[in-house]
Formats: C-alpha cells, structure tokens, sequence
C-alpha cells in the first residue's frame, strides 16, 4: 500500500509513454493535455504549499535563531510587496515593479556578478602549468578567451579562426564524450524509475 | 627579484578585486581605448538570417529563460532579436520558463515601445507575453503541440492561425544553462526549427547540437550579442538605441588583460619557486 | 490613503529615488568582497523578501486565481460532469501537504511516483534518439563544405570522441594501445575543460560589467555612496566589532 501500488502506477504510466512512442493517435492527443492541466493544477496546489512553507521556516527563524531581525525584516518586505501589489497591481509603472526593478534586479545581478571575482581570484591561486595536462587546459583557455573578445582579432586576424577550430574540434569532442556517457547513464536511470528499482523520490 | 616574488605570493585578494572592478568600469568613461571592429561569426550571421528570411506575419517564438542575474549577456540579445522581428512585422511570442524573468520582460517591451519606430506595436496583436505556467517545460512543449492557445489561456488577434506550435517558424532559446537541451530533446519527436541564444558559460556546451544542426543558429556571450547589433546597425537601425552590448566590449577587452597578467604572474611565482627548489 | 499614495509617488516611482536605489543595492551587495557585514545581510534579505513577495503576488494574481480559483468558482455555479476531473486534481496536488508529516508521508507517494514515471515514460525513447542523432550526424558539416580546414576538424571529433569515451572505459587496464588512446582522450578532455573555463571567465565578467555600466552611468549616486559605505565599513570593523570573523578565512 505504502510502496507496492505507486510503484505499480509508475510502472502503467511508463508503459502508457511507451505505446505512445509507436502509435500516436487521437486518443493519445487528448489524454496528453489532460495530463497537462492536471499538472498544473496539482503545481498550482504546490505552489500554495510553498508559501506556506516560507511562512514555517520564517517562523522558526524567528523563534530560535539569534539573527531574528533579519527574519522579521525580510517578513516586513514581502509584506511590503504584497501590500504594493494589491493596492495597484502589478503591470510595469506599477511600484510593485519598480520594486523589481530598482530592488530585486540590482540585487540578484551584483549576487551574482561577485563571481567574477572570484573567479579571478580562483586563476591567479592555481591556474599554473604543472604538467602538460594543465599546459593544454591553460593554452585552450587563454586561446578561447582571445577569440571571443574583439582584441584579439584586431591583435592578429587569424585568432577567431583557431578559436573556432578548439571550439568545434577539441572541444565539442571532449564534449560528445561526456554526452554520450550521459545519454547512457539517463538512460539507465529512467529504465530503473520504470521498473521500480530506483526508490529515492519515494519516502517511507 | 626574491622580495618581488614574496610580495607578489603574500598579495591580499582584495587587491585583485579592486584591479577587477576598475578594468571594468574605466573603460565606460573611455570607450575609444581599443578598437571597436570585429568581425561577425557564422553561428549569430546564422540566427540573422533565418529571421531576415521571414515573412510578415510569420511567428516567433522567444523563450526567456533567464531573470535578472544573467541580464547583462542575454537582455541585448533579446532585445535585438524581438526589435528586429517587429521591424518585419513577425509575430513575437514570449514565454518565461522562469517567474523572475516576466518582469524583466515586460519592462523591455514597455520600453522599446518608447523608441522611434516602435510607437504603434501592440501587445496582443504584434507581440504576447505568454506568462509563467507552473509545470516543466517539457510538459508545456507537448500541450503546446495539441493546442497552443489553451495551454496559456490567453485571447489576442495575435493567435489568427497559429493552432499548434507547428505554425511557429522558429524559435528562440534564451538561457544560461542547459535549459535549451530540453527543447533539443524534443525535437526529433517534433521537428521544429530552433536557435539558441547562451551565456559565454554554457557556450561550449551547445557546440555539439550546432554542428549535428539540432541547433540552427547560435549567439554566444556578450560578444554574440554586440555582433548582432552591429549586424541590425549595418542594416539600418539607429546606433544610439542599440548599442547596450557594445557598450560593455572595451571593458571585457580591459578586464581580459588583467585577467591574462595575473594568470601570467602566477605562473611566475609557481616557477621561481621551482626553479629554486625553495618555498618562499 | 492620499498620504500613502503621495509617500509612494515620491518616493518609490521617483525616477531620482529609484537610480539612487539601484546604485546603493548593487554596492551594498559589492562590500560583500571586503568582508561579511551587517550592510551586505540586510542587502541578503531585502533580496529574499522582494523575490518571495515577487513571487508570492505574481503567482496569486496571474496564476493561482486565473487557473484555479475561477474554474472552480465556475464549476459551482453552473456544474458540468468535466468539472469533476479538476477537483480530483485539486485533491491529488493536497496529498503533498503530507510531506511535511513524518508518519503519513507516504501518502504523497503515488503522486510522485506517477510524476516521476511519466517523465521517465517519454525519455526513455528520446534518449535512445538523442545518441543515434549525436552519433550519426558528427559527421554532417564535412559533407556541406569540404575544405581542409573543415576535414581536419571533423578528424579531432572523430578520433577525440572515440579517445574520450576509451578514457571512461574502465573495464581494462589502462596499458598499451588502449593506454595510450586513453592518454590522447585525457588531452582532449583537458582542452574541453579549458575551452569551458576560459568561456566562464568570460561569461561571469560579463555579468559584472552589466553592474559596472549601471554605476559608470550614475557617477555621483556611485561615488557619494562608494565614500559613505567604506566610511561605515571603516568604522564597523575598527570600533565596533573587533575580532576577525571565521568566514574570513574561508571566503578570502
């Protein structure tokens, strides 16, 4: 009951995929969108179950933790937005959006942007040439690099060329490689969902 | 020669931070510190064309998959493509995969709109922003494909005949991730014709899609992006509203050369300590 | 209310107020790379609380109400046998709430396990079709432009992807023929890696200039708050909190 029957469910719809694969018809068009909205529906419930989730980690924060007015500010500004979007919606002009716009952007693109320092930092620590593997990951990099900023080709005319040539060469093979073991190994995994043998998004 | 090289391992971090930030910014006070022609590579001449080669009132499908953190690479190459697409009058429809990436959408809309040129578009009949659906993109992909009007629930002129998405003529992936291999995994079930638009990161990894041709077209990092604004300035659009991409080309030029000095630095460093046998 | 709109107005939708905004959170969140502060925190959880609230507010009025609460507001005052089938759906997403609960979870099970199937349904023939695609069509731009250039590159992905895969083929010892194809594919992998790091240097310097040019075009917001920012970092970390934090060492 716990386990058995939704393992025997996975194993219809699989089959029910499988069928579809040889013979797509009609039936299978309508039954394809059923599905559909209904996954949207049961999301839009998750949905719900994520906010109300937000709301428990937010109040444990605040219960226990030593950081509480953090949690207590960061409460404050969702109350803030959902007060800025009921009051006069949320289309662009709105101060809902500029919100996003002069808050929420600025903030999530400098989060981010930190790695390019890092980064930079991260090559000057170790990128050294300590064997002639590194010598070739180094000379590869500092080439694409190269390439792909517009002096290098006002440095020599002919470095696009060879940057290309890593790119579609070297590159996509050491790439094709990882990709066909990914195949295999997505393959592997989905044959295991289908049969019940992979168990992990199942809790006891 | 020693003390240099002491100096040089002991360096604090922020030291290289703050050489970052400033081979970033300078360069936007002085944009004419390098020079500023490039050529154009094939993969974006690709993307270009295939859109050139529409007719009015053929449709587009752009797919926003990035939000505000990788804005600086993707937002100019979306912005050409739509303005371009509008030039022509080819229907644009946007749809974001992503929740965060709707508003930035929205905004650029609302501000091509103020440019000259683009007074009369409207949203509904030359463009739609198709929303945000709870559900993977797979499993919109496969609605879409019964009917692409039902599964946005949306009205507009803008959907006269377009009853699956095998009316769309081509579609645009924009992201930062390996987002674009779902639609590329679809697509010997479907058949459709897409392009990608990636951050310089995920770039090498759609390399091999472009050369088995499930790719049609590909722009890549912030260069791919100033390509195809120089590519629309060549063809007539006006510099002054089209330049956000090339803006940043004099401050990747700076920034890479401190990047190659202080690779270059720490590799002298690694070998005066070889070549002395000795840990300073 | 007129008071609340007039404070919004001015403050909020002020095209002034807003650059000033955008300058101060994006060097707010850049002190981050002197040392952990309370400035970057509070920068951290205006962050989380603008995308919760974001999300929250857009989800609630363009999905939750327009895909769920219309239809079933719709199916009670005019009900069709259809109607039936969404709120068999509503009750199949609530068996999620039973996750937060350690005993009954496995009542979410047979939602889950019929997701996680259906997704596995459709793959399993698309996977099987990506590698024959990968596989067959290596070979297609030789055909389309055959020049020197184009045949020596098709050469490296065909003998790189065969060395590549061998370098992963770990059901014999590295030795000998395949020792040494084996050593060509550690090559070529290298070169992939540098080839994709050399592009994440680029994508993520990038992104910082998209900052960049924000605080290149607003030069007197930037500098104004460059100057006050390290003038409290100063002072925080000289009078007020002393002693050099863990993260210190970890983040620098």
């Amino acid at each position: 009951m716990k386990k058995e029957i939704p393992l025997l469910i996975g194993f219809i719809a699989t089959i029910g995929w499988y069928l579809e694969f040889f013979m797509a018809g009609k039936f299978f068009e309508n039954w394809k969108m059923i599905f559909t909205t209904g996954f949207r529906n049961v999301a839009i419930v998750g949905l719900l179950v994520g906010m109300v989730n937000v709301l428990r980690v937010n109040y444990k924060k605040i219960k226990y933790n030593n950081d509480r007015w953090y949690s207590v500010y960061q409460m404050f500004i969702i109350a803030l937005m959902v007060f800025f979007g009921s009051l006069r919606g949320i289309s662009p002009g709105t101060p809902f959006d500029a919100m996003f716009t002069y808050g929420f952007v600025p903030l999530d693109a400098t989060v981010f942007s930190l790695l390019a320092f890092y980064v930079a930092s991260a090559s000057y620590r170790s990128f050294k040439i300590k064997s002639v593997e590194s010598a070739f990951l180094l000379v590869a990099a500092i080439l694409i690099m190269l390439s792909k900023m517009p002096l290098g080709e006002a440095m020599w005319s002919k470095i696009p060329v060879i940057g290309e040539w890593i790119m579609d060469g070297p590159t996509s093979a050491g790439k094709r490689a990882i990709l066909f073991g990914a195949y295999l190994g997505g393959l592997t995994m989905m044959i295991r969902v289908a049969f019940g043998l992979e168990r992990s998004h199942l809790s006891e | 020669m020693e003390k240099f090289i002491y100096t040089l391992k002991k360096l604090d971090k922020r030291w290289i931070y703050l050489l970052i930030f400033l081979s970033c910014i300078i360069p936007f006070w002085f944009p004419d510190m390098f020079p500023q022609e490039f050529s154009t590579s094939k993969e974006t001449q690709r993307v270009y064309d295939i859109i050139n080669g529409l007719n009015e009132g053929d449709a587009i499908f752009i797919d926003w998959a990035f939000d505000p953190t990788l804005q600086a690479e993707l937002l100019p190459m979306a912005e050409q493509t739509i303005k371009q697409a509008l030039d022509k009058k080819i229907r644009v429809f946007i749809y974001y995969p992503l929740l965060t990436g709707i508003s930035l959408g929205e905004n650029l809309l609302e501000n091509i709109k103020k440019e000259p040129g683009y007074e009369n578009i409207e949203n509904g009949v030359d463009y739609i922003h198709l929303g945000y659906l709870p559900i993977g993109v797979d499993m919109v992909l496969f609605s879409m494909y019964s009917d692409f009007k039902a599964t946005f629930g949306k009205e507009g002129k803008i959907f006269e005949g377009i009853k699956t998405f095998g009316d769309i003529k081509y579609m645009v992936s924009y992201a930062g991730s390996a987002h674009p291999e779902i639609y590329i995994s679809l697509q010997p079930r479907f058949g459709f014709k897409m392009g990608a638009g990636v951050t310089a990161v995920v770039g090498p990894d759609m390399v091999p899609y472009l050369q088995t041709g499930q790719l049609d077209g590909m722009l890549f990092g912030l260069k791919g992006a100033a390509e195809y604004e120089n590519l629309r300035i060549k063809s007539g659009a006006e510099k002054k509203y089209n330049q956000k991409a090339n803006a940043g080309m004099a401050s990747l030029n700076l920034s890479h050369i401190i990047m190659f000095l202080f690779i270059g630095l720490g590799n002298l460093v690694y070998f005066y300590e070889r070549k002395y046998k000795k840990s300073i | 209310m007129d008071t609340v709109n007039f404070i919004i107005d001015n403050t909020i939708l002020n095209p002034v107020v807003q650059r000033w905004m955008s300058v101060l959170f994006t060097i707010m969140m850049l002190s981050f790379l002197y040392r952990d502060n309370p400035l970057y925190k509070l920068g951290e959880n205006t962050f989380l609380g603008i995308s919760l609230g974001f999300g929250w507010v857009w989800s609630w009025n363009r999905i939750i109400v327009p895909y769920l609460f219309v239809p079933l507001k719709d199916s009670y005052l005019d009900f069709q046998p259809y109607d039936l089938t969404l709120v068999l759906w509503v009750i199949i997403g609530s068996t999620m709430f039973f996750r937060f609960s350690r005993n009954k979870g496995w009542i979410a099970n047979y939602w889950f396990a019929f997701v996680f199937a259906y997704v596995a349904g459709y793959s399993i023939p698309i996977q099987v079709q990506a590698l024959f695609i990968q596989g067959a069509n290596m070979m297609k731009p030789l055909f389309e432009y055959p020049t020197f250039f184009e045949i020596s590159k098709w050469f490296v992905i065909i003998f790189g992807t065969f060395a590549g895969l061998m370098y992963f083929f770990f059901s014999k010892p590295h030795r000998g023929l395949l020792g040494k194809t084996a050593r060509i594919g550690i090559l070529i992998l290298m070169i992939n890696f540098g080839a994709s790091f050399g592009a994440t240097v680029m994508g993520r310097i990038a992104l910082f200039i998209g900052r960049a040019q924000v605080l290149a075009d607003n030069i007197v917001p930037s500098i104004v708050i460059t100057l006050s920012i390290t003038v409290y970092l100063f002072i925080y970390f000289k009078y007020i909190k002393k002693e050099p934090g863990l993260d210190d060492e970890l983040m620098h």
